[in-house]
């Protein structure tokens, strides 16, 4: 089966920034995954690509098999997008976005939808504008579900919610998961949500993928290790480190699991998902301070 | 309705899907649920909670290994008929040797954090994590 | 997508329709009138003849008919289709401008059936709004334009709206895609929209047809110019070259006439080489060919001027 979404060396310009760049990835089907990475590290990029709203400056994106500005017409009705500022038509009511819906989107399931806002106990007149975030987000998501997409692209969906709103909007998202073969990638700066929601991560800093897999692989292959200060070169040889940091006597390291075995000095511990992440975006501003000062 | 709800600690150290078979396997033993009861579908524990149907769908996967539990197509997971019955004597020794067991943990010294941290070693090596 | 671009120019489209129907309650009751007044007091004999009696006819009949006209000659209402066509590109660039475009561009539709609904939709209704202001004032000028001729209110009548609407329509669009705030663009595309107005009315026009020119003695009448749109009308000699000496023949001419009165006699001013008279015009058959440029110009510039935002649109990223 085709998977869901395949970049080839993606990148995108602007002038003379890139602000995504030598991109690629794998997303099979029937996964949540989630694109991790800082403010302008290229996620909402890529996923604007993936949906045509921007067209490629170099490499390749297809969803689904199809590429999506060129097949626009076929690929259109079968990925959902919800773009950050959840975009809905402020004078219009609810039931007017509904029709919306209903008419720009042949695949549209309106008994859902309308079933969906009767279950946010949100009345059909109710304009979009008096909607609090929470509330918006939902509807917004309604929108975004009931045309039944494969795919489901949500960039940055709840950075703007307060924690209860977040928690209802990912249950509804997960709920659509288990009712049918969606496929997610969902963009995030906030990490705590992610790994119940998730079950795979890529990691996007300096709008390049740093790491991408099975949350489950990438935690049972992370460890941290700490040990004398003086081994940490040899360790470095052979393990592949992710983040390295010294004090007077010891150093500690983020290691990715190369099939070597630890030192018997140096003392292993796992590490939940956080840090992980943080560790990959930190050796990543770590890296850029250093080119910055030298 | 569903027949049971599942809660988590997120900070507990134990995957998510263990917690989900540990509450099972908890509410078949306390007798809540019986032989025939249907455990909450994928999409109910997924609206609760929160979490990838993934999760939940091993978490069932395990209980059927371990026969507790046992997915009928089209219907939903059921608890097994043959699910091991409560432990009664057994939860009584059991609960014997832990006092005994606490017991001796204090008079070794041990203060609640230490026998805390003792417990989630113990229980996060039983576990599917290996270091490497 | 219909029901949408409707929804989305609903505002636009009813603040057109009340302005013409504000128009509307102005000048039909107040055209009803002229137009029976016209047929009461036979005005219709006394179009064309130049007698004092028929002077007195006309006169009167354009005062008591022509108060509203008064409002048409000071050339306010000029503004109204460029107002209606800025207007009615105000939802597209606001959808550009905040960024909602995401949401119908993520949906089922391709961004070609998009632009195209929605600019086929204020582009309908352009010519809609222009073709309505156009009919009303068309027939409320039929009793003047057969005294004063059609070219008087040229700018109001058949074709010319419908093409400033456009003109204003696609200024605003192509302006609107280039300056991404839209509350300065449209401002930018009606100032260009007056300027362009001007510019044609006052300079282009009379050079899109090489005009006539005709000069004539004292003695005859010269052409009838009732109906034409007379560009010049200046003294002149005999080759029709504008007399520039006219002090000097005056002085010289200068008779008293034997009632105490003084006056200039015609038969000296033609020795003189004066008293002719040089006219630039363009006739009253012509109204119908400059029409036709004139809306092929404006609309044929707002039709690149939309394609250019068409393109431009399709090429956002």
């Amino acid at each position: 089966m085709t998977a869901a979404l395949v970049t080839d060396g993606l990148g995108k310009r602007y002038g003379s920034q890139w602000a995504l760049r030598d991109c690629t990835l794998e997303i099979p089907r029937g996964s949540v995954t989630a694109l991790v990475g800082p403010n302008g590290a290229g996620k909402t990029t890529l996923l604007r690509m993936a949906v045509g709203l921007t067209r490629p400056s170099a490499g390749s994106v297809r969803v689904l098999g199809l590429d999506p500005h060129v097949d626009a017409a076929e690929a259109l009705p079968r990925v959902g997008f919800l773009a950050q500022e959840h975009p809905l038509y402020g004078g219009f009511t609810i039931a007017e976005m509904l029709r919306v819906g209903r008419e720009l989107n042949p695949g549209w399931d309106e008994e859902a939808a309308r079933a969906r806002i009767a279950e946010l106990d949100l009345p059909l007149k109710k304009k979009v504008r008096s909607l609090s975030g929470g509330q918006r987000a939902q509807v917004a998501l309604t929108l975004a579900l009931a045309k039944r997409p494969e795919l489901l692209l949500l960039d940055e969906p709840v950075a703007s919610l307060d924690p209860l709103a977040r928690r209802e909007f990912m249950q509804t998202v997960v709920e659509a998961v288990a009712d049918r073969e969606l496929t997610v990638v969902l963009s995030s700066h906030i990490l705590a949500d992610l790994e119940r929601v998730c079950d795979r991560l890529v990691i996007l800093a300096v709008g390049r993928t740093q790491l991408a897999g099975s949350i489950e692989e990438i935690v049972a292959s992370h460890r941290l290790l700490t040990g004398p200060r003086d081994e940490a070169e040899d360790v470095a040889r052979l393990h592949d480190v992710v983040r390295e940091s010294h004090a007077e006597r010891q150093t500690t390291l983020v290691v990715r699991a190369n099939g070597h075995v630890y030192d018997a000095r140096w003392t292993v511990h796992e590490l939940d998902l956080e840090e992980i992440v943080l560790a990959y975006l930190g050796q990543d501003a770590a890296r850029r301070r250093e080119a910055v000062l030298s | 309705m569903a027949l049971i709800e599942f809660h988590l600690d997120s900070r507990s150290g134990v995957p998510t899907y263990l917690q989900l078979v540990q509450q099972v396997r908890h509410a078949v033993q306390l007798g809540i649920l019986t032989p025939g009861d249907q455990l909450p579908t994928v999409k109910e524990v997924v609206a609760g909670l929160a979490i990838n149907p993934n999760t939940v769908l091993k978490a069932y996967g395990v209980l059927e290994s371990e026969g507790i539990a046992e997915g009928r197509r089209g219907q939903g997971t059921f608890v097994k008929s043959s699910a091991p019955a409560p432990l009664g004597d057994d939860l009584g020794r059991l609960r014997r040797s832990l006092r005994d067991w606490f017991g001796r943990a204090r008079a070794a010294g041990l203060d609640e954090q230490a026998i805390e941290a003792l417990l989630s070693e113990q229980r996060a090596s039983g576990s599917a994590r290996r270091v490497a | 997508m219909i029901w949408l671009s409707w929804r989305q120019q609903r505002t636009e489209t009813l603040i057109a329709a009340a302005i013409l129907a504000l128009l509307t309650v102005a000048f039909v009751p107040a055209g009803i009138h002229a137009a029976d007044l016209y047929v009461q007091q036979h005005v219709a004999r006394c179009v064309d003849r130049q007698t004092q009696a028929c002077g007195f006819v006309v006169g009167n009949y354009v005062l008591n008919t022509g108060v509203l006209r008064g409002l048409l000659d000071s050339g306010w209402f000029n503004l109204i289709p460029g107002l209606i066509g800025v207007a009615l590109a105000t939802p597209i660039l606001l959808d550009l401008e905040n960024g909602v475009v995401r949401l119908a561009w993520t949906q089922s539709i391709t961004r070609r059936h998009w632009i195209g609904t929605k600019l086929g939709f204020a582009v309908g209704t352009a010519v809609l709004a222009g073709a309505g202001f156009s009919a009303l004032f068309t027939w409320y000028e039929i009793p003047f334009d057969r005294i004063f001729g059609r070219w008087d209110k040229f700018d109001f009548e058949w074709l010319a709206p419908v093409g400033y609407t456009l003109f204003a329509l696609g200024l605003a669009l192509a302006v609107g895609v280039l300056v991404r705030r839209s509350a300065a663009a449209l401002v930018v595309a009606y100032g260009a929209y007056v300027a362009a107005r001007l510019f044609v009315q006052y300079w282009l026009r009379q050079h899109l047809v090489a005009p006539l020119s005709a000069t004539w003695g004292p003695r005859s009448a010269g052409p009838n110019l009732s109906s034409a749109w007379v560009i010049s009308q200046v003294p002149s000699d005999k080759a029709g070259h504008p007399f520039s000496g006219g002090a000097q023949v005056f002085q010289a001419c200068v008779r008293s006439n034997g009632d105490g009165f003084k006056g200039v006699s015609q038969a000296c001013m033609a020795r003189h080489g004066a008293g002719f008279t040089h006219a630039v015009y363009q006739p009253a058959s012509r109204f119908w060919e400059f029409q036709g440029i004139e809306f092929a110009l404006f609309a044929g510039v707002a039709l690149l001027l939309t394609a250019f935002a068409a393109w431009r649109v399709l090429r956002t990223d």
